[in-house]
C-alpha cells in the first residue's frame, strides 16, 4: 500500500537528524550514566583482567636473562611453556592444580553431607531446639575461615617431626597427633566445609520446605521405609537444588587464600591461590597468573554447569509453590540424644574455635595450656621486655592503627561499592534489554572470576604506574579502597539491580512529568526509595571487607595493614598469642557487623540468602 | 487553551511499528478517549504527547506550542509541555506524604510555602480528599490514591489532563464512582482530558471524543454514540458494545437480503438502496426480539439458552449454522429448544464490505461531524 511507502519518506533521516538522534540517546539519563560507569569499569575491571592475560605473554625485564636473545617486551611462550610443558610442570602447576580439585572436592562433599543431614532434620523432624539449631547452624558462614584454620592449629599441632610448639589435645593427652592432621589437604577440607556447609543447609531447607509432602506420603502408604523414602524420593527430587548447593559450595572454596595458607605453606603444600601468592612474592608474576588464569577457567566451567543446572531445574513441576504443611517425621527415643548431638557439633564450628583463640592468647608461652601459664599481658600488657618487645593488643598502636584502617577500608568500600551498585543497577535495569545494560552487567560480575590474590596482584602492577585519571597508587590507603570496591563489584551491582528494578519507572517518569531533572528525581524519588538495599549492600560490603585477606595482602604497607594481614603477618613470625588475639578481634566485629544489619535491613540470613555471589 | 494537534506520528520499537502515521486533532476541552485493545499503541501515543517516549518521526503541537518535530529535532521535555498525566499504578511516591506528594510539583516551580499551602488545600477539596494530608500512599484506598493522583496532576493547572487506564486498578463498584466523578470534574474544570482506556464501556460514558486504535492505526474518531450506532469497520463493531454483535454473511438484491443456508429473506430500509452483492451484516442484541408470528424481517430459530440477568433476559437462538444474541426485557421466559421467530430492527443493521470488513455506508477517510468538531484525515 501506499501507506507503507509513505512511511518510508516519513522515516528518512538527514545526518543532521541522526546526529540529533544520538545526542538525545547520550543524554538520556541511564545512558548517559552507563556510558560514564563503562569508562570506569574498563579502566579498574576489564583492564585488570587484560591485564592479566597479557602478562603471561610479555617477556618481563627481569627475564631477560632467562630468555636468550629476548628484550623486555616481546612476545612469548616462556612462561605458559614453563608452566604447562617444562619440567618445573609438576610443582608449578599440576600439583597445585591437582590439590585444588582433591581438596575442593572433599570439602564440597562433606559440606553437602553435614548441610543435608542438619537441613532434613530441622525442616522434616520433630527434633527439639529447632529455632535454635537453624541459628546457630549460619555462624560458622558469618565467621572467617582463616582463624578457623587457626583454630585448628592451637588444638591438634604437635612438635612431631619439625618440632613445632605442640596443640591443646597433645599437652592434655600426651598424644601427638601425626602432621597430617594439623596441616595438608585434611584439615583444609574439614576447616573448609565447616565454612561452607551453610549454602548446602539453607538451599536444601529451603527446597524441602516448600517439596510436596503428598510425594512422600504416597510412598510411607506403599510401606517404605523413612531411609527408603528419603534416597528414592527426597533426593531425586532435591538434585536441582542440590546442584545449585554444589556449584555454590565449589566455587566459593576455589579462589579461597587463608585456609590454604595457614594450613599449607608451612609443609610446602600448595593449591592454586598459594602458589600464585608464593609466585608472586618471588616475582613471579606471569608464572603467578598462570594460576591465576587456570582458576578463572575452572570458575567459568563452574558457572557453565550451574546455568545448565538452572535450565533444567526449570523442569521440574513435582514441586508445588506452596509450602504445604507436612506431618513430621518422628525421630522416637532418638529425638533427643540427636539433638544434644546436633548442638554440641555446631558449637564446636562456632563457639569453640573462637574460645580456643581466645584461650592461646591467655598463654605466657606456646604450647603450655595449664592455668600456671596464664597471663593477661597479650592483651594488656605493658613490659616489652616480655617477648621480642611487644606490649599487649589493646595498647599496641599498631593494632589500634590497623583496626582503624580495617573499618575505615569497610566503611569506605562498602559506600562505595553500595554507591556504584546502585548507580550500575539504575544503568542495568533502566536499559534492561539494550546492548549497554548488558555490558555493563557482565563487565562488573568479572572480578567475580578473578581470585582475590590475583586481583590484587594486577592492581599490584599496575599502581606502580599512573591508573587512569589517578598518579600511581602504590603504598596508599586509597588502592586498597579501590581494589576493594571492585573487587566486590559483582554483589554490590546485583543487590543495586534489584533494588531498582523494584522502583517501577513510572515513579521517575511522574516526577518528569513535573518538570523535575533526573538529579532531582534520583534524590528525592530514588534515593529513599532505595535506601535499604543500598543499607544492606553497605553492610555486606563492610563484613565482607573485614575478612578479605588475599586481596590486600599484596599490596598492603606497614602504614595501611589491616587487621586480617597483620594476623598472617604474626602468623608467619609465630607470634601465635598475637595472631590469635587480633583474629578474634575481627571476629567479634563481624559478628557485630552481621547482628546489626539483621537489625537495621531485617534480613535473616537464617531465612535464605541472594544467591551467595 | 489549545488543540493538540498529531501530524503523520510514526513510533517503531526496533521492528515493530507501535503508532503508524497517526494524524489527529485532539479539539480543546474535549474529554478524548484512546481506546483499543492492548498493544494497539494507545497507551505509547499517550506517552508520545506527554514527552515521556519520542516518536520516531511526526509532530506534536500543543497549542501554538511546537513540542515536538522529527524533522528539524525538536523535543520540549515533559515538564515544560503543560501536560499533566495520571499513571495506570498512580505512581504515587511512597516514601511521601500525600501533602508531598502533592506539592512536589510545586516545589519543583519554587513557589512560596503559603502559595503551595493555598493551592494544595484547594485541590485537594476539589477531589474531596481534605484531611488526608498526612498519610501515606499505603495507607489509602484504591480510590483515594487515585484521587491523591489526579490532585497532583491539577495542582499546577495543567492545560490538558491525560490519564492512562486509571480507573483500571478499582473494582466495579468504585469504577462507576470514578467514571461520574471524572466526568464532573471534566465539566468544572474545562480542561482537555486524553484519557487511554481499553474498555469500551469507560470510552462510551464519558468521552465526548472516542480515538479507536489498532495495530497503530487509527480505526476511527468520532463521538461515542456514531461509533457505536455506526462502526467504520467489523473490529469496532465487535470491540464495542458489551455484548457481542450479531455478525453473518448475506448478499443483497434489490433490497432484499439473503442467505440461503439460514433461510434468510430481510427487507431493508431505503437508506441501505446503495448495498448490492455479498456484504457482512451486523447488527446488536438489543435490535433483536422474539415475536409471536413471522414478519418481513424475521427468521426462525429454535432456542439455545435463555439466561434472566435481573434487568433483562439474553436469550441465544440457533439458525442454522449461526447463533444470535438477544437482549430482551426482563420477563421473557422461553423453553429451551423450542421453535421462535427473532425479528430483526433494520434501521439499526449495519453492512461491511465482505472481503475488507469496512462500512459499506460510510467511506473511508470520511468521518461524520460531531457535536464538537473532531477531524481526522
Amino acid at each position: 500500500m501506499n501507506l507503507s511507502l509513505k512511511n518510508q519518506d516519513l522515516l528518512r533521516e538527514s545526518p543532521r537528524i541522526k546526529f540529533n538522534k544520538f545526542l538525545d540517546w547520550v543524554r538520556t539519563p541511564h545512558v548517559f550514566l552507563g556510558l560514564l560507569l563503562l569508562v570506569v569499569l574498563a579502566y579498574f575491571v576489564i583492564a585488570p583482567f587484560w591485564e592479566i592475560l597479557k602478562t603471561t605473554f610479555v617477556v618481563h625485564r627481569i627475564d631477560v636473562r632467562r630468555i636468550p636473545g629476548s628484550q623486555a617486551g616481546d612476545f612469548t611462550f616462556f612462561y605458559w611453556h614453563r608452566a604447562l610443558i617444562s619440567e618445573m610442570r609438576i610443582n608449578l602447576f599440576y600439583k597445585p592444580l591437582m590439590n585444588t580439585l582433591v581438596v575442593s572436592a572433599g570439602y564440597t562433599a562433606l559440606a553437602m553431607l553435614v548441610g543435608i543431614i542438619l537441613a532434613y532434620l530441622v525442616v522434616r523432624t520433630n527434633i527439639p531446639f529447632k529455632k535454635f539449631i537453624a541459628n546457630t547452624a549460619i555462624i560458622p558462614y558469618i565467621i572467617p575461615s582463616w582463624p578457623m584454620a587457626m583454630a585448628w592449629l592451637t588444638l591438634v599441632r604437635s612438635d612431631v617431626g619439625s618440632g613445632g610448639t605442640p596443640g591443646i589435645i597433645q599437652f592434655v593427652t600426651g598424644i601427638a597427633l601425626p602432621n597430617w592432621i594439623a596441616y595438608g589437604p585434611v584439615p583444609m577440607i574439614i576447616i573448609l566445609a565447616i565454612n561452607y556447609f551453610a549454602y548446602t543447609y539453607l538451599l536444601f531447607a529451603a527446597a524441602l520446605s516448600t517439596m510436596d509432602s503428598q510425594l512422600e506420603e504416597s510412598a510411607m502408604m506403599y510401606g517404605a521405609t523413612k531411609f527408603t523414602i528419603f534416597r528414592r524420593i527426597i533426593l531425586p527430587l532435591m538434585f536441582p537444588a542440590l546442584g545449585s548447593a554444589f556449584i555454590l559450595t565449589f566455587s566459593k572454596g576455589l579462589g579461597t587464600f587463608g585456609v590454604p595458607a595457614f594450613l599449607g605453606i608451612p609443609r610446602r603444600y600448595y593449591v592454586l591461590s598459594t602458589i600464585l601468592y608464593a609466585q608472586m612474592q618471588n616475582q613471579r608474576v606471569a608464572e603467578g597468573f598462570v594460576a591465576a588464569i587456570a582458576m578463572v577457567v575452572l570458575a567459568l566451567i563452574l558457572i557453565y554447569l550451574n546455568n545448565r543446572i538452572i535450565g533444567a531445574r526449570k523442569q521440574f513441576t513435582t514441586m508445588s509453590g506452596k509450602a504445604t504443611k507436612s506431618q513430621p517425621i518422628d525421630l522416637g527415643k532418638w529425638k533427643n540424644p540427636i539433638a544434644v548431638f546436633v548442638i554440641l557439633f555446631l558449637l564446636a564450628c562456632s563457639l569453640l574455635p573462637v574460645g580456643l583463640l581466645f584461650y592461646q592468647t591467655l598463654m605466657a608461652r606456646m604450647g603450655d595450656y595449664s592455668f600456671s601459664n596464664f597471663t593477661s599481658h597479650w592483651w594488656i600488657g605493658t613490659d616489652r621486655s616480655f617477648m621480642e618487645g611487644h606490649i599487649g593488643i589493646l595498647r599496641n598502636p599498631r593494632v589500634w592503627a590497623a583496626t582503624w584502617n580495617t573499618i575505615w577500608l569497610g566503611l569506605f568500600t562498602g559506600l562505595g561499592s553500595a554507591a556504584l551498585g546502585v548507580l550500575l543497577g539504575y544503568a542495568i535495569s533502566r536499559g534492561r534489554g539494550t546492548k549497554l545494560a548488558l555490558l555493563l552487567e557482565q563487565a562488573s560480575f568479572l572480578p567475580f572470576l578473578i581470585p582475590g590474590i590475583a586481583f590484587g596482584g594486577i592492581y599490584l602492577s599496575m599502581s606502580a604506574s599512573r591508573m587512569g585519571p589517578f598518579p600511581p597508587l602504590y603504598g596508599t590507603f586509597f588502592l586498597l579502597i579501590l581494589v576493594s570496591t571492585m573487587k566486590r563489584l559483582p554483589n554490590a551491582t546485583r543487590s543495586g539491580t534489584s533494588a531498582m528494578m523494584q522502583v517501577g519507572i513510572e515513579l521517575e517518569e511522574a516526577a518528569y512529568m513535573h518538570g523535575s531533572s533526573w538529579v532531582r528525581a534520583f534524590k528525592t524519588i530514588l534515593m529513599p526509595l532505595t535506601k535499604s538495599g543500598f543499607m544492606a549492600g553497605f553492610i555486606l560490603t563492610f563484613i565482607g571487607t573485614m575478612k578479605a585477606l588475599s586481596l590486600i595482602i599484596l599490596l598492603y604497607t606497614p602504614s595501611t595493614i589491616i587487621l586480617p594481614v597483620m594476623t598472617f603477618e604474626y602468623a608467619n613470625r609465630e607470634l601465635r598469642q598475637m595472631s590469635d588475639g587480633i583474629a578474634v578481634i575481627v571476629v567479634i566485629i563481624v559478628i557485630f557487623g552481621t547482628w546489626l544489619s539483621r537489625r537495621m535491613t531485617g534480613t535473616d540470613l537464617s531465612k535464605g540468602f541472594g544467591g551467595g555471589k | 487553551m489549545p488543540d493538540i494537534k498529531l501530524t503523520n506520528l510514526i513510533k517503531k520499537f526496533g521492528d515493530v511499528t507501535a503508532v503508524d502515521n497517526l494524524n489527529v486533532t485532539i479539539p480543546d476541552g474535549s474529554f478524548f478517549t484512546l481506546l483499543g485493545p492492548s498493544g494497539c499503541g494507545k497507551t505509547t501515543t499517550l506517552r508520545m504527547i506527554a514527552g515521556l517516549e519520542k516518536p520516531t518521526a511526526g509532530k506534536i503541537e500543543i497549542g501554538k506550542q511546537l513540542v515536538f518535530d522529527s524533522v528539524t529535532w525538536t523535543v520540549v521535555p515533559p515538564g515544560k509541555r503543560n501536560v499533566g498525566l495520571v499513571f495506570q499504578s498512580y505512581a504515587l511516591w511512597p516514601h511521601m506524604t500525600v501533602y508531598d506528594n502533592i506539592s512536589f510539583p510545586l516545589r519543583i516551580q519554587k513557589l512560596s510555602r503559603d502559595q503551595i499551602q493555598k493551592k494544595v488545600d484547594g485541590v485537594m477539596n476539589q477531589v474531596k480528599i481534605t484531611g488526608l494530608e498526612k498519610r501515606y500512599p499505603s495507607e489509602l484506598s484504591g480510590g483515594q490514591q487515585q484521587r491523591v493522583a489526579v490532585a497532583r496532576e491539577l495542582v499546577t493547572g495543567v492545560e490538558v489532563l491525560s490519564m492512562d487506564e486509571p480507573l483500571g486498578n478499582l473494582d466495579a463498584q468504585l469504577r462507576l464512582e470514578m467514571r461520574t466523578e471524572l466526568k464532573r470534574l471534566h465539566k468544572a474544570t474545562g480542561q482537555t482530558i486524553l484519557y487511554v482506556t481499553h474498555d469500551q464501556l469507560e470510552a462510551m460514558t464519558m468521552s465526548t471524543h472516542v480515538a479507536v486504535m489498532k495495530d497503530g492505526l487509527l480505526q476511527q474518531l468520532s463521538h461515542p454514540d456514531d461509533i457505536y450506532a455506526s462502526p467504520a469497520n467489523t473490529f469496532i463493531a465487535e470491540f464495542i458494545g458489551s455484548l457481542p454483535i450479531n455478525l453473518f454473511n448475506v448478499e443483497v438484491m434489490e433490497g432484499i437480503a439473503y442467505n440461503n443456508d439460514l433461510k434468510l429473506k430481510l427487507e431493508l430500509p431505503g437508506k441501505f438502496k446503495s448495498i448490492n452483492g455479498k456484504a457482512i451484516l451486523g447488527i446488536r442484541p438489543e435490535n433483536l426480539s422474539v415475536v409471536n408470528n413471522p414478519t418481513k424481517t424475521s427468521v426462525l430459530g429454535s432456542v439455545d439458552s435463555s439466561l434472566p440477568a435481573g434487568s433483562e433476559v439474553l436469550i441465544k437462538v440457533s439458525v442454522g449454522e449461526i447463533g444470535l444474541n438477544i437482549k430482551e426485557k426482563r420477563g421473557m421466559n422461553l423453553e429451551m429448544d423450542s421453535t421462535v421467530h427473532v425479528d430483526l430492527d433494520m434501521e439499526e443493521a449495519c453492512f461491511f464490505d465482505s472481503i475488507t470488513g469496512n462500512n459499506l455506508l460510510t467511506v473511508p477517510g470520511e468521518q461524520k461531524a460531531t457535536k464538537k468538531k473532531a477531524t481526522a484525515q
